[in-house]
């Protein structure tokens, strides 16, 4: 078994013959599985969106404004839920009709279940679960897109984003009778991720697409003075590379605006849309 | 022959237009004359030939030629003096009328020349009188849209523009403004005085 | 009804007079001077203005000849605007108390212009590319959103008010905080109501009063000098701390204006004959006529008139 993930996460050469779409669906067949045995993929920051640049003609501007939840898994050591409400401002140009390139800027609340649980019986802490209200990020992405047919094409993408402001919140507790409180910071969180995308172009102007993605995720915790037994009381550098699945919609609204709804995998499911507008 | 052929076509495209032109937003024949005139001041601010500075002058004088068609001087010196057109004399009136084109020929002139491919967009055309129709255009830049109304009047068939509004400000009433202040503290043959010092200055 | 009758009147003219003529107003040939065709075809433009001027000039005195009494007589009726198909004198004055003040006034805003608004919005036109200018007029009009909302709706102009909030959430989502003008685009079309308080006062019956220059603000009156005041608890930029941060805002949104429309102002002066009356009279016209189109009062004839801001 173990050798058989090994083999897999490794990576495997693809020798099929048959059509194009054939050999598509292939590949993503195998992704799939390498993903699914890989274990469970980490963070990721916001949506994909279609692999396709957005624009209203050949070429053009588009800004959008979106909301993204995203629940994924932290890793380092024990696993940890995280959770985060989004709200961002995206600006995006497609220089060619093969290529995009877009920034986002936007506002981030982070909470993570069971940060604060303690493994030591005799410690109680007030709360579990480590929330903050919210920092700024800043995102920076860029597309290729190739067409297979009419109708479908696939892309490439690489997003990375950044975390301006740490994250913090208080923990107070008692251990052994002894009370105690600290501030537990998050800082520098950062991500990369890249992926493919296949995409297919559905009757009604509906682009559907779909594809998996690899990512990397790293923060650090910082922590004035260390709080022993709690879980994240001590500071270290958490990080995580997984692998994931995105799908998505995206539909033609009226006057130049497009709406844009997304949903990734990565051991918990993540969701999100946007509202654009094209120039 | 020509003529009777022409009239054929006329009567066509006149029914067609029954059928094509709502009452709300037509554009009749004065709208016709207009965005003709207006496509001429085009053709020659565009033509490559003249965009040199040697062929300034040769590009005014040709766009003098179509003023010239295009306003009414008369139309424009009687409203801009209003009363005062009663105060001067005949031969004061006839120096008058050339020294007011003038004026706004040479204002003007480098103004238009400036024109670098600004989109003209005729809007509609509202009748005032049997004989008077404004017929409203959109000058639009980069930055921003300039409503521009030109008056017309039609005497013995030609259409000719009378008066300009540029965003709401009339042309004529800007100049009757001025002349008179300017006639109520002195007289008629000091204004011409102004008026010819002016267009040497220009 | 009115229009459909005069559409039925023009379109019979039209046909009844000819295609002859509607091709002689169009130009294609003015079949009044047939000469002038064939000259212009062959001869150099600037013979062919000598020979313009000699033809234009037999015309005239034929003209004169004619038209003596017609043309050049006394005019009997000062009925010139034509106003809900009525013909009505126009008669838009404005009472000027403080004549030597503001012509002071005038004199300081011109040099002020010439000496210092010109030459440094000229430098800042040279180093920022127009886009980026247009940009920045853009983002300080979607700050300016207040004064147009509220004036809005104090009119009773619910329709504007809320085109007005309609752009400001789409130029501001969708338009990069306001440096995007989308609202303006083909598709959605949503017009800037261009509103202000002293539109406001007039609006209610405020009448003008008289003429004031101010400088650096340039042509106003009481009316609109009380306009000026009450926007300026609309604007944003009124509460920002430091307040020496705002009005340096302020004036950068001045000198990127000027940027924009330098040349409209050297227009203006060239073709008056006296550039304070010109200026004095095309501010009076200008808000007389905003006021009006919202349904404003109806001016007494020769009565105060209204001022115009900005």
């Amino acid at each position: 078994m173990q050798y058989l993930k090994a083999v897999l996460c490794l990576g495997r050469k693809n020798n099929h013959q048959g059509g194009l779409i054939t050999k598509a669906f292939r590949f993503f067949m195998i992704v799939f599985l390498v993903w699914f045995f890989c274990g469970p993929p980490s963070a990721v920051a916001g949506p994909f969106g279609p692999p396709q640049p957005i624009t209203r003609g050949v070429k053009g501007l588009h800004t959008a404004i979106g909301y993204w939840f995203h629940e994924g898994i932290l890793g380092g050591g024990a696993e940890y839920v995280r959770r985060e409400n989004q709200v961002y401002s995206e600006l995006g140009y497609g220089v060619t009709d093969f290529w995009e390139v877009y920034g986002r800027v936007g506002l981030s609340g982070l909470a993570i279940a069971d940060a604060f649980r303690s493994n030591n019986p005799a410690t109680i802490t007030a709360k579990l679960d480590f929330a903050d209200r919210g920092g700024v990020f800043g995102i920076i992405g860029s597309k290729l897109y190739r067409p297979l047919s009419a109708n479908i094409g696939m892309g490439a993408f690489v997003q990375g984003a950044y975390y301006f402001s740490g994250f913090d919140d208080d923990v107070s507790g008692v251990r052994a009778g002894v009370p105690f409180g600290g501030r537990v910071k998050i800082d520098k969180m950062w991500d990369a991720n890249f992926g493919i995308a296949l995409q297919a172009l559905l009757p009604f102007g509906l682009k559907a697409f779909a594809g998996p993605f690899f990512s990397h995720a790293e923060a650090k915790i910082l922590l004035v003075t260390p709080l022993p037994d709690v879980s994240f009381g001590s500071p270290s550098t958490i990080s995580k590379s997984t692998l994931g699945a995105a799908a998505g919609l995206e539909a033609a609204l009226t006057r130049g605006f497009r709406l844009n709804l997304e949903t990734q995998y990565n051991g918990r499911f993540s969701l999100g849309s946007a509202i654009i507008y094209t120039y | 022959m020509t003529m009777k052929r022409n009239f054929a076509l006329c009567v066509v495209i006149a029914t067609l237009g029954i059928f094509i032109f709502s009452a709300a937003a037509w554009a009749g024949p004065a709208t016709d004359v207009l965005k003709d005139t207006v496509n001429k001041v085009l053709d020659i601010l565009r033509d490559p030939k003249l965009k040199p500075e040697a062929a300034k002058e040769a590009k005014k004088e040709k766009l003098r030629i179509i003023y010239e068609k295009m306003f009414d001087e008369l139309e424009l010196s009687r409203r801009a003096l209003a009363r005062n057109w009663n105060n001067l004399s005949v031969a004061q009136r006839k120096e008058f009328v050339p020294l007011f084109r003038q004026i706004l020929e040479k204002a003007y002139a480098d103004k238009i020349l400036d024109y670098t491919d600004e989109k003209i967009t005729f809007d509609r055309e509202n009748v005032l009188a049997d004989n008077q129709v404004e017929v409203l255009t959109r000058v639009i830049t980069k930055s921003k849209e300039v409503p521009i109304t030109y008056r017309m009047i039609q005497k013995e068939g030609a259409w000719k523009v009378y008066d300009v509004v540029v965003e709401n400000v009339s042309l004529v009433q800007n100049y009757r403004t001025q002349f008179n202040e300017i006639l109520a503290k002195n007289s008629s043959e000091h204004l011409l005085e102004t008026l010819r010092k002016k267009v040497k200055e220009q | 009804m009115i229009k459909r009758l005069s559409y039925l009147a023009l379109f019979s003219f039209f046909l009844l007079s000819g295609c002859a003529h509607n091709q002689a107003g169009s130009g294609a040939a003015p079949a009044s001077l047939p000469q002038m065709q064939t000259v212009s075809l062959v001869q150099p433009v600037i013979a062919q203005a000598q020979e313009r001027q000699k033809l234009s000039e037999k015309a005239a005195a034929d003209e004169f000849a004619q038209d003596y009494d017609d043309e050049y007589g006394d005019i009997e009726e000062f009925n010139d605007v034509v106003e809900n198909g009525e013909k009505k004198e126009q008669k838009l004055t404005i009472a000027d108390p403080l004549e030597p003040f503001n012509r002071a006034m005038y004199h300081f805003n011109d040099r002020l212009y010439f000496w210092v608004l010109k030459p440094v919005a000229q430098v800042y036109g040279r180093a920022v590319p127009e886009p980026a200018r247009i940009g920045v007029a853009n983002f300080f009009s979607n700050l300016a959103f207040p004064i147009r909302f509220v004036n809005s709706l104090l009119q009773g102009n619910f329709e504007g008010a809320a085109a007005e909030l309609g752009r400001f959430a789409i130029n501001t989502l969708w338009g990069v905080g306001g440096f995007l003008d989308p609202a303006s685009s083909k598709d959605i079309n949503l017009v800037k109501q261009d509103e202000d308080f002293g539109q406001t006062l007039g609006f209610y019956g405020i009448g003008t009063g008289f003429f004031i220059n101010w400088p650096l603000f340039g042509p106003s009156s009481p009316r609109d000098t009380l306009g000026m005041v009450g926007d300026f608890f609309l604007q944003p930029l009124s509460y920002f701390q430091p307040q020496a941060a705002a009005s340096g805002a302020r004036v950068f949104e001045r000198v990127n204006d000027v940027s924009l429309n330098i040349g409209d102002y050297e227009a203006l002066k060239k073709a008056a004959v006296d550039p304070y009356i010109a200026l004095r009279d095309a501010y009076v016209q200008y808000r007389f006529q905003k006021i009006k189109r919202r349904g404003g009062l109806a001016i007494p004839e020769g009565g105060s008139l209204l001022g115009e801001k900005k």
